[in-house]
């Protein structure tokens, strides 16, 4: 890939990628940081990249990867918020929720944060996520149920004021 | 009124969906003030993000990024050795190495001068230079990574090499760098050579491997490993 075709992936495909990092790992420079390893892969991996029915879909994946790793690696972030962030209407009950897991996003393992960034930042429902990940729908029904129940228990106790 | 999901109205944006799905999302935006609202907020944060990072100035961002991390495995072969290793070649194989898919690799490892055939569990020190000779049993993309105990993923060539059948070196070599630093030397061929088994060493090596292991966690099946012991 020449370094003009790897500009204009970057100008079609880049600033969502980059909005998606800074979802995920909620830290500006962490964000660049996954932003750049995911073009990288890109670079190395053309030929994956051009086989890909849906480049931004194929993007995502490795960007999310990116970021978990990032995230694995450093757990303490910067939290940016939510507002910063192009929101759809959603509910209240759905809006907290996604805040509270996306915040503490790096506590889960990697599978469930797979789930979770399918699920709130794409909005996908089961089906397509279990299309998406190759995983049962009762595996994908479990990591949203967990994750549900997770955010539930951090909500109460971030209003009892227990730190968490 | 359903509304497209997010990532649907994100990959309209970018025309990234089949013509007939993108013709249906472009209806309901058309009409729906809320995914306009959408499309309409996410076409403002592309122009300000392009604005803020242009695409030359992000290309050359990773263009410096490959350069150290070139310096930082150190992939450089001049022409003189990679004669030396072409004719160590005819005097080291077939030997014993790594078994890879039908075939198997093998390392060089070349020292003051002295190249070596180093199995798959090789000693080494800052200033080595190692070289991956992969065998095939027909041709098939090779991928090789160095995976340290630290926790970092480095590939050794910059993008998947097609091999031929039969023994082959892949380009370029790997210096050892100072301080040494424990890992494994990874090669996968066929399927394996993908982003996905980089993904997978990146994720479970991040945080530090058991230097103990015989090879790195997250290998795939088609994935093989040769351990590098610092000495």
């Amino acid at each position: 890939m020449t370094q003009d075709e790897l500009a204009d992936a970057y100008r079609r495909y880049g600033p969502l990628v980059a909005q998606r990092c800074r979802a995920i790992v909620r830290d500006d420079a962490l964000a660049e940081d996954a932003l750049q390893n995911a073009f990288m892969r890109l670079w190395r991996y053309e030929a994956s990249f051009a086989a890909a029915q849906s480049k931004l879909g194929w993007l995502y994946r490795v960007a999310d990867r990116c970021c978990f790793d990032l995230l694995a690696r450093r757990r303490t972030r910067r939290e940016t918020s939510l507002a910063e962030l192009p929101e759809r209407q959603r509910s209240d009950a759905a809006v907290e929720d996604r805040e509270l897991v996306m915040r503490f996003l790096s506590r889960f393992d990697e599978r469930t944060q797979q789930v979770a960034v399918l699920h709130y930042l794409d909005g996908l429902p089961q089906e397509e996520i279990a299309r998406a990940t190759g995983w049962s729908r009762q595996t994908v029904w479990k990591k949203l149920t967990l994750l549900r129940d997770r955010a539930a228990e951090l909500r109460a106790q971030l209003e009892r004021g227990v730190p968490v | 009124m359903s509304h497209p999901t997010a990532f649907v109205l994100e990959r309209l944006a970018v025309d990234d969906l089949p013509p007939d799905e993108a013709a249906a999302a472009r209806a309901h935006v058309a009409a729906c003030a809320e995914c306009r609202a959408y499309a309409d907020s996410l076409a403002a944060r592309s122009a300000a993000r392009l604005a803020e990072v242009p695409p030359a100035a992000f290309v050359q961002k990773l263009v410096a990024r490959r350069r150290v991390a070139r310096r930082r495995v150190a992939a450089a072969v001049t022409a003189g050795m990679g004669a030396l290793l072409a004719a160590s070649l005819i005097l080291w194989l077939p030997r014993a190495g790594v078994r890879l898919k039908g075939g198997g690799f093998a390392l060089e490892r070349q020292r003051d001068g002295v190249v070596t055939r180093v199995g798959s569990d090789a000693a080494v020190r800052a200033g080595d230079r190692l070289r991956v000779i992969v065998t095939l049993p027909a041709p098939a993309p090779a991928d090789a990574w160095f995976v340290g105990v630290d926790g970092h993923v480095d590939a050794l060539v910059d993008a998947p090499v097609m091999t031929a059948a039969g023994e082959q070196p892949l380009p370029g070599s790997v210096t050892v760098d100072a301080p040494c630093v424990d890992g494994w030397i990874v090669v996968a061929s066929g399927d394996a050579a993908s982003p996905a088994t980089e993904a997978s060493l990146r994720a479970h090596a991040a945080g530090g491997v058991d230097r103990a292991r015989a090879a790195p966690p997250g290998l795939p099946a088609h994935a093989r490993a040769a351990r590098l012991r610092c000495e």
